[in-house]
């Protein structure tokens, strides 16, 4: 299938940390980032030896906004390579569209309490689509920049609360997909 | 013999929702509900988001990851997160309100 690349920068106020954070946590996309996703769920997540990530790799589903407005429904694995570093493949079925990205947090050129945020995704569409790569990029540029200015709350209260020494450490918010599945078949068949 | 936590919050207009922080630790959401004055623990208990007054549901909500409480019971259906704390409202005015432990 024929590829073509984007990348996006986006710059963020707050220490890289703080960032790394927020990026690990993808379960907050339905919500906090309800204009450009409907949904989010869990399929398969496994934990990292590293207490200090927040899983080492995990599979998902999430309603995509494509072009802000028509759902669609996306498959996705994503894996912890090491601290600032993560990859995620995303499929949609629909479009027959495969996304590869490498998302990584770097220092800020100019500003050690601030960083950057660069991601670079590898689009692979079918033929078809391909008259429409330059729409789909800028979709893509628009998508991570509507996120990050959407993640800057979440950073800042999150600053408020370690300025404060509240700490409330980062942690799943839904058990997976498997995890209740594996509790069912426990209930129903008896199987541990 | 234990001392009575008492603070003092500011009222919001009539069903209008505010935030305020009673000490360094500890920030309250105070809203109007049915009349009466309620004020909640706002630090969500799943990551510390600002949680929300939704008067046209009656819930109390996170933006970040939708964990959602019964401005009624306090409670939630999440198995972790299970109850938002309320506090009693002793008294109030249209300026501030004391607020203790329940």
């Amino acid at each position: 299938m024929p590829t073509f690349q984007v990348t996006s920068t986006n710059a963020s106020d707050y220490s890289m940390d703080l960032v790394w954070e927020n990026a690990q946590d993808m379960e907050h996309v339905g919500t906090l980032h309800s204009n450009t996703n409907i949904a989010f769920e869990l399929i398969s997540v496994e934990k990292s030896d590293d207490k200090t990530f927040l899983y080492k790799q995990l599979a998902y589903s999430a309603t995509r906004k494509v072009f802000g407005f028509i759902p669609m429904k996306t498959f996705g694995y994503r894996k912890i390579i090491k601290k600032f570093y993560l990859v995620q493949v995303e499929f949609n079925p629909l479009l027959n569209i495969r996304t590869e990205l490498l998302s990584t947090i770097q220092p800020h050129p100019h500003d050690e309490q601030k960083c950057i945020m660069v991601d670079h995704v590898d689009i692979n569409a079918p033929w078809w689509l391909m008259p429409l790569r330059k729409i789909m990029s800028k979709a893509i540029l628009r998508h991570a920049k509507t996120q990050c200015d959407e993640d800057e709350d979440f950073r800042a209260r999150r600053k408020v609360l370690l300025d404060k020494k509240i700490n409330i450490p980062p942690s799943l918010f839904n058990e997976s997909l498997i995890q209740k599945f594996e509790k069912k078949v426990t209930d129903r068949y008896g199987v541990k | 013999m234990t001392t009575k936590q008492t603070f003092t919050v500011p009222v919001p207009a009539k069903n209008q929702s505010i935030h305020h922080w009673i000490s360094d630790k500890i920030e309250v959401l105070i809203f109007w509900k049915d009349g009466q004055l309620v004020v909640v623990n706002s630090i969500c208990p799943h990551m510390g988001a600002q949680l929300q007054y939704q008067s046209s549901k009656q819930l109390i909500t996170c933006p970040w990851h939708g964990l959602c409480f019964d401005a009624n019971s306090m409670l939630s259906n999440h198995k972790k997160f299970k109850a938002v704390y309320q506090w009693k409202v002793e008294k109030y005015d249209d300026i501030s309100a004391q607020i203790v432990r329940k």
